[in-house]
């Protein structure tokens, strides 16, 4: 007992190698003590945790958060708080043309005060109806006529509006049990195919925008352009030089058209590709300049509004890769130097501070931004697997203070 | 207010243990238990609570109080007596805390650890010093720190081998930080509590 050499020579390795491996988690850029003390509270509506939220709308009266079903609150809260000083924001469970018991296929707004919805049957994914409300939900009209037999043998996936447009992307499911994907278009009394090409497709659309005269829609293989120049919408595979287009390594993750009418397109291999006066230019935008494999781009919006001293507009670009912890990227694309890394969320116009963003956005895969119509409250939608998190946020500009407020729970 | 209520009362409990020192230095200047003889090791394992103190300086955006949890402590050491008395090893802590906003702190220090024992029958009592440095992560990103710790316990020999008591220390984390982001610079104080078992071989 007890005569043995003190090991210290073993000791001092472990501590060496400990050392060594626990150095590599060091980042001397992020302070934890400093993210502690300005954590602010985050107090959301119970719903929103560990839920997934894959649409965002609004029409007069509310915003609308579509997840398997549809939640509402109205724009303006009563501005009630919490004793920590959180504004109380309830969100309510919106019946579909009467019915509660639905799953929302889904949902979009026109920004002129219409909301749409696609509601199907919850265990059989079969479509009840395409329905419209302008007045927040209290009456529906079903756009699906008694003779329109358009999505009889579909399923619908995704709504957009675009133009003047209401937008289906749907499925159906042939012989062989291959999913067949199908874009088409409301012409103001039926649904039509949005050109013979929108058909059969291998992949489902999902993004959708018109940039003043073209309807652009994308899904991971390749994008899409047509116009109603006939009368009807007829779109088709874009075949401008430089189009962006999936390969081995590259998917499309995200398709949008400014405040200027250029239309930017994400890849999942950190390409930004933007068609301006008739072209394509495309570039990386890491932080080296050159291609990371640790960021994956995945949807974007544009923000217009932000303190006087930034450079705006700026993109919004989600991070689609959990090595780098999902979030976002703030990007003013106008200017060609900036890389996206230097304006990472954390350190963003819009996140409220490098703690509120991790905090909160940080570390979930974003499904959905949305900015309402006056630009000044902007929404993320994400996927949150967190029992104690959420999975929607907002954030508020204000004129006054020239500033956002940083993101809070919703 | 309950916190520094916690806080204070185990701060008195280590203020007292050199009081009952006293009264077990009488009986062991009879013998040194064997226990704490040059060359008796000991392992301890320590299960317990981490209360934060402070976080200084305060910071200029901070807009609440109290931002991080009480959070669970864990401790693992090898102590091997040089000394009669005193006794030099290494230490390998862990604690989970969660903060206002949900995050989660896990702080893992590893030190080199000194000790002084004394009393043995049926108590005995230490009082120690860890230097060394901890890694610190909030949800995902972190940094590695130097790290302090200074406390004392009392244990029940349970017998020749075990010995069961509680802890109680400071733990102090300066976390430095250097050039541009050298404003990120902060010192963390927490209190730990734990109850402790003591296995002499």
């Amino acid at each position: 007992m007890r005569k043995n050499k003190f090991p210290s020579l073993i000791t001092l390795g472990i501590l060496i190698v400990l050392s060594a491996t626990l150095s590599l988690s060091c980042n001397n850029s992020f302070g934890v003590f400093h993210e502690i003390q300005t954590e602010k509270p985050q107090e959301g509506t119970d719903t929103f945790v560990k839920g997934s939220v894959k649409a965002l709308a609004e029409d007069d009266t509310n915003y609308y958060a579509a997840m398997s079903k549809i939640f509402y609150r109205p724009k303006h809260t009563d501005g009630s708080s919490s004793t920590d000083g959180t504004v109380l924001k309830t969100w309510k469970l919106l019946k579909v043309n009467g019915e509660s018991d639905y799953f929302c296929s889904g949902m979009v707004s026109d920004g002129a005060g219409t909301l749409y919805v696609a509601s199907s049957a919850k265990d059989s994914g079969i479509l009840n109806g395409i329905y419209s409300t302008i007045d927040a939900g209290a009456n529906w009209t079903n756009l699906i006529t008694g003779s329109d037999d358009t999505f009889s043998n579909s399923y619908v996936d995704t709504l957009f509006f675009a133009g003047d447009h209401l937008f289906v992307s749907a499925h159906s499911i042939n012989p062989a049990g291959d999913d067949l994907y199908a874009l088409y278009y409301y012409d103001g009394t039926s649904f039509k195919l949005a050109g013979s090409a929108m058909a059969g497709l291998p992949y489902c659309i999902t993004d959708l925008a018109y940039d003043g005269s073209n309807y652009w829609a994308m899904n991971k293989e390749k994008v899409f352009v047509g116009d109603d120049s006939t009368g009807v919408i007829a779109m088709a595979p874009d075949t401008t030089s430089g189009t962006p287009q999936a390969n081995a390594d590259r998917l499309l993750c995200g398709l949008f058209v400014d405040s200027s009418n250029r239309i930017h397109v994400t890849t999942y291999d950190d390409y930004l590709f933007t068609y301006v006066s008739n072209a394509w230019t495309s570039r990386s935008i890491s932080e080296s300049g050159s291609h990371s494999s640790s960021i994956r781009l995945g949807k974007i919006i544009e923000i217009t509004k932000g303190p006087s001293d930034k450079k705006l507009p700026r993109l919004l670009i989600a991070n689609t890769s959990s090595t780098t912890s999902y979030g976002y990227y703030e990007y003013p694309y106008e200017d060609s130097s900036t890389t996206i890394q230097a304006v990472a969320g954390a350190n963003g116009i819009v996140a409220g501070g490098s703690s509120t963003y991790n905090s909160t956005v940080r570390g979930k895969p974003v499904n959905v931004f949305y900015v309402s119509q006056d630009k000044t409250v902007l929404f993320v939608g994400l996927s949150s697997n967190d029992s104690s998190s959420y999975s929607l946020y907002s954030s508020t500009y204000s004129s006054a203070e020239g500033k956002w407020s940083g993101w809070s729970a919703e | 207010m309950k916190r520094k209520l916690f806080v204070t009362v185990c701060a008195l409990m280590l203020c007292a243990l050199p009081l009952c020192a006293q009264t077990a230095e009488t009986g062991a200047a009879k013998a040194i238990p064997e226990s704490q003889q040059k060359g008796s090791q000991a392992i301890v394992l320590a299960v317990g609570v981490n209360v934060p103190l402070f976080i200084l300086p305060a910071d200029a955006e901070a807009t609440q109080n109290n931002t991080l949890g009480i959070g669970a402590a864990f401790g693992l050491q090898y102590q091997y007596f040089v000394l009669n008395h005193l006794s030099l090893g290494g230490s390998l802590f862990g604690s989970f805390a969660t903060t206002l906003a949900g995050q989660s702190l896990f702080v893992a220090p590893i030190s080199a650890h000194a000790a002084y024992w004394w009393g043995g029958s049926p108590i005995e009592y230490t009082a120690g010093l860890d230097l060394g440095m901890t890694v610190m992560r909030l949800s995902g990103d972190g940094m590695l720190t130097p790290f302090a710790k200074i406390g004392g316990g009392a244990y029940y020999k349970l017998d020749k081998s075990w010995s069961l008591g509680g802890l109680v220390s400071m733990w102090l984390i300066p976390e430095i930080h250097i050039g541009e982001y050298s404003n990120l610079t902060r010192y963390g104080g927490f209190f730990d509590v734990s109850v402790s078992a003591v296995y002499h071989f």
